[in-house]
């Protein structure tokens, strides 16, 4: 396969590749590849830490080599032995079409993103679900096990279009909402939402409903730098509206403002003890999961 | 504002071009589908406000550019800046006629206008133009515009003065023309004359057209007026048609004109022979005339000379405002007899009869003419015209017509073309058919242009004669012509006048039946007078008439002279030119004339011609033509002379004025100065207008830089 063997694969070779399972597949393998020394192993139950015995508390859970040693009662804690549910949330409004020079779009990386993250959660035996929203939820599926629900969902991802504004606010309420029980939301958006300021609310709610969260910031270069020769007139992907700009006189001001924005995300998801992952388009999709998984072991699993 | 290439201002609307291509870039930004256009300033339009501003300074600069670069080759030039380049080029034009040498201070007009010009050129800066027209007739370019202003004075400085008159609008059309060339911002022609009115004023202008069309180069007159104004010249010297013959008073009439407003009392003029520089003191005759205002006066003088040859006669004004027109001299050659040659033959029947023929009668008619005027007569038969030839004769006289086979007709022709005179009776043993080949026409015309209606037998009797215009004129008074009504004739030929003929033909004298019995004509240079029959018995009774040995007289002095006279027709200037024969080619020949000047002359040989031509005629005075023939290598003959005299074109001093000059011109941009002193004008050709092409096209320099670094920092 083209750019395997090295660890890496170009995002538009991605694109050449019409199975989505067998893009997800690749980009698994290739993770595994990377992570092959790495004792993380999943999300399976394991013992985190001790607490003191309090009256009531299951005595199997009674650590009595420590009491020999201390004479103390604690209570070994494990985390929970239940699979883990992790729920997918795609954002497919209109601005992820943009792309910039030979760089894909951003919602073909978002789908590569989540093919590859369903891929590897089923392959784990944890179940996953899938949720497609714009303005409003297109397509909800619940997190489920197995390889024919990880095809379906791979499916739904295959005939996304991106369309409409960004309602990532309201969708992230109603997400909170409608799940139940502790899980782990990942969040692939470029988060360009007029309400972007209120996204700490929703972090809040989804830490209320005990859920993790992970957000994976999708970003195209230019967006990042803005960095284009000539003037443009530049039209919103979402609203439609026009404006005339000289990139070299305005770079500057973009740059700051859009740092603003950038930052402002960042920080509402540390406040939130959230992981906050931005991606660069340009980048190898395995390499910045790679990345980010290797952090996630080091740092440890919350 | 003038602009040297006006034409190049049809490139002005160029200027828009920039504003086009600026509205159609303005619709052309590309459009980019961004992803948000959450970070951009809606309110403020701040992102297009410098690239508008960017596209406005841009387009101003472009604009500015091609204005500039349109102005600059435009040769865009105007008065009052103390900055630019001076473009200048400047004709003058120097009035060279004769009426310049009246006096102005210590000199004379013409030596203060070419002052005046040097010290003009002096002031001019470097790399000025400038070149020099004199006002002759015809005018002549004497340098072209030049910056070479050493060269351009050296060529004033040796301009003699000119003894004709001017051509002064040609030549200011030559100077204009000069200038046309010239892509120059400052053009002017600079006219240094006395400004007179009869040169200026335009009455007839020549090349008016032409000078119209380049009206838009300034003409400015420096008008010399010395406090003079009455002025009389000499306009003209009549000498008597007849040839001169020593012993007999020949008449010459003096025609004077005044050309002031005040009658001139008591005039002197005096008059003599031979070179005027050597006998001015010593005078001949002298009298006192007077002459009325504005008019002319005519008065008579006359000379006798005892020796034959080419004589010289002065004749002279008492001094006034302009000597140049106060001085005539008059060339004329005195013979010592007039030979003429008497054609005809005996009938060969009547050879022991009594003399009854046309020879007999005229022979006697000339002869006794020829006892008081000169007249030295060779009677010959007419079979022996072709082996004597013509030439040694004023005037030939055919008594009959005969045997004129083509090459005596030529002969005749050719002798009367040249300027000899012929008497034509057609008497007895007249043939008509040599008749007719001697009036048949060849291109030259017809020696008589009249057709032979055949012979009359019946009694004519002439009706009626007037010798008023023609050639025999006053020599022939009108009472003495009325002895000719009622001669009769037995036997003539009745003519026709052909009416396609252009030559000058007179009919003198009629039949009562209206046919000509006289008729009188000009060929060439020379006069025919043909009679209707003969002058012998039985033909007609004209020999016996008082007034046959008059009239035969006069016709041999009258047709001797050839109808036009080579040594009174010579202007100054003009090129005096005399034919000789062939039996007569000189050596050498030289022409002295006035102050003991001698040039070199060339004989020419043409295919049938010989000749010379002389064009050194500036200064008046008489001139003679020296030869040395081969015969006798150590003579020196006087084969010809003539006279230059300036004549009276140039003699009224009267000056136009600036509204009469306008006139002319109206759309010319025409300036006068009159200048009454004899103070040289400072800063005559020097100009303040000042051309900004240089500094223009620096500008465009500046502003292409300037754009540069505007498109490279906002970019």
């Amino acid at each position: 396969m083209p750019g395997v063997n090295k660890g890496e694969i170009d995002p538009r070779v991605l694109t050449t590749i019409k199975d989505l399972e067998l893009k997800a597949r690749i980009l698994v393998e290739g993770l595994y590849i990377g992570l092959h020394e790495s004792p993380m192993y999943g999300y399976s139950p394991e013992f985190v830490d001790h607490r003191q015995y309090y009256h009531g508390d299951d005595l199997r859970n009674l650590d009595w080599r420590v009491y020999a040693r201390t004479d103390r009662y604690v209570v070994k804690r494990y985390r929970m032995e239940s699979d883990m549910r992790v729920m997918l949330l795609l954002d497919t409004s209109a601005s992820l079409r943009f792309a910039s020079g030979n760089n894909i779009t951003k919602l073909d990386y978002g789908i590569h993103l989540a093919a590859a993250l369903a891929y590897l959660i089923i392959h784990q035996s944890d179940r996953v679900g899938l949720t497609i929203f714009d303005q409003e939820i297109r397509t909800f599926m619940p997190a489920k096990g197995g390889i024919p629900h990880m095809r379906q969902m791979l499916h739904q991802l295959q005939s996304v279009e991106a369309s409409e504004q960004t309602g990532l606010i309201d969708t992230c309420h109603e997400i909170a909402n409608r799940l139940n029980g502790r899980g782990l939301i990942v969040i692939i958006s470029d988060m360009f939402d007029p309400n972007y300021e209120q996204f700490t609310n929703c972090l809040s709610h989804f830490r209320f409903t005990r859920h993790d969260v992970i957000v994976f910031h999708l970003l195209d270069p230019r967006e990042i730098d803005f960095n284009f020769p000539e003037v443009q007139n530049f039209r919103d992907l979402e609203t439609g509206e026009e404006i005339v700009v000289e990139p070299a006189t305005f770079q500057q001001q973009y740059l700051q403002r859009f740092e603003v924005f950038r930052s402002s995300i960042e920080k509402q998801c540390l406040d939130a003890n959230v992981d906050y992952e931005m991606v660069d388009t340009s980048q190898p999709l395995e390499k910045v999961l790679f990345q980010y998984l290797s952090r996630r072991t080091q740092i440890g699993v919350r | 504002m003038p602009f040297v290439n006006a034409w190049f201002l049809g490139l002005l609307p160029l200027a828009a071009l920039p504003i086009i291509i600026h509205m159609i870039h303005r619709q052309k930004f590309p459009i980019l589908d961004f992803s948000t256009l959450l970070f951009f300033d809606r309110s403020r339009k701040y992102n297009v406000f410098r690239l508008r501003l960017r596209h406005m300074l841009l387009m101003i600069l472009r604009i500015a550019i091609v204005l500039l670069v349109v102005l600059a080759f435009s040769r865009f030039s105007f008065s009052g800046l103390g900055f630019g380049d001076k473009q200048q080029g400047v004709m003058l034009v120097l009035d060279g006629s004769y009426s310049m040498k009246r006096a102005f201070g210590n000199e004379t007009l013409f030596e203060f206008a070419k002052k005046q010009a040097l010290s003009g050129i002096d002031e001019l800066e470097p790399g000025a133009a400038v070149g020099v027209v004199v006002n002759t007739a015809p005018p002549q370019v004497l340098a072209l515009p030049t910056s070479e202003h050493e060269a351009v004075k050296e060529v004033i400085e040796s301009l003699e003065q000119f003894y004709g008159r001017s051509s002064s609008w040609e030549a200011v059309d030559l100077a204009q023309n000069a200038l046309e060339d010239l892509r120059s911002s400052s053009r002017e022609v600079v006219v240094l004359t006395d400004l007179q009115r009869e040169s200026w004023s335009g009455q007839t202008l020549p090349q008016r057209e032409s000078l119209s069309s380049h009206s838009t180069i300034p003409i400015r007159f420096i008008s010399l007026r010395p406090p003079t104004s009455g002025n009389v010249a000499i306009a003209r010297v009549d000498v008597q048609q007849a040839p001169i013959t020593i012993g007999r008073a020949a008449r010459f009439s003096l025609v004077i004109r005044n050309f002031s407003e005040k009658p001139v009392k008591s005039l002197r003029i005096m008059a003599g022979t031979g070179q005027i520089e050597k006998n001015r003191d010593a005078p001949g005759e002298s009298l006192q005339l007077e002459v009325p205002s504005n008019g002319t006066a005519k008065v008579n003088f006359y000379f006798t000379f005892s020796i034959p040859g080419h004589q010289e006669i002065w004749f002279q004004l008492a001094d006034d405002a302009l000597a140049a027109d106060n001085e005539w001299v008059e060339t004329v050659s005195v013979q010592d007899t007039l030979p003429v040659l008497l054609l005809g033959s005996k009938p060969v029947e009547d050879e022991k009869a009594p003399e009854t023929d046309e020879l007999f009668y005229l022979s006697i008619a000339l002869s006794h003419a020829g006892r008081s005027g000169n007249i030295s007569l060779v009677i010959s038969d007419t079979g022996q015209l072709a082996k004597m030839g013509l030439y040694g004769y004023n005037c030939v006289f055919l008594a009959s017509v005969k045997d004129l086979g083509d090459k005596e007709v030529n002969l005749i022709r050719q002798y009367v073309s040249r300027g000899g005179g012929l008497v034509i009776f057609p008497g007895q043993g007249t043939d008509e058919e040599s008749l007719t080949r001697l009036f048949a026409a060849d291109k030259s015309g017809s020696i008589m242009p009249v057709n032979v209606e055949g012979l009359v037998g019946e009694s004519s009797r002439i009706a009626k004669a007037d010798f008023h215009e023609s050639v025999l004129g006053t020599s022939i008074s009108s009472i003495l012509s009325q002895q000719l009504k009622g001669i009769s004739y037995k036997l003539h030929y009745r003519y026709s006048v052909r009416e396609d003929s252009r030559q000058s033909t007179r009919t003198l004298a009629v039949f009562y039946d209206g046919t000509p019995a006289m008729i009188e004509t000009r060929y060439g240079f020379g006069r025919c007078v043909l009679f209707a029959g003969g002058c012998g018995l039985p033909a007609s009774d004209i020999q016996f008439r008082a007034i046959f040995p008059t009239l035969m007289q006069a016709l041999a002095l009258q047709l001797a002279q050839p109808v036009r006279s080579r040594s009174n027709d010579v202007g100054p200037g003009e090129y005096f030119v005399a034919w000789f024969e062939e039996a007569e080619q000189p050596k050498k020949l030289r022409v002295t004339g006035p102050g003991d000047s001698s040039h070199s002359v060339e004989f020419r040989v043409g295919e049938s011609e010989y000749s010379m031509a002389f064009n050194r005629t500036d200064l008046p005075g008489g001139f003679q033509v020296r030869a040395v023939f081969e015969e006798d290598e150590e003579a020196e003959t006087i084969v010809e002379a003539f006279a230059v005299n300036t004549g009276d074109e140039d003699s009224n001093l009267r000056s136009a004025s600036a509204d009469e000059i306008k006139k002319v011109l109206p759309d010319a941009v025409v300036s006068l100065t009159l200048l009454n002193t004899p103070d040289l004008l400072s800063e005559l050709l020097v100009t303040d207008r000042r051309e900004l092409m240089r500094i223009l096209l620096i500008l465009v320099l500046g502003i292409v830089v300037v754009e540069n670094i505007l498109s490279w920092i906002t970019k």
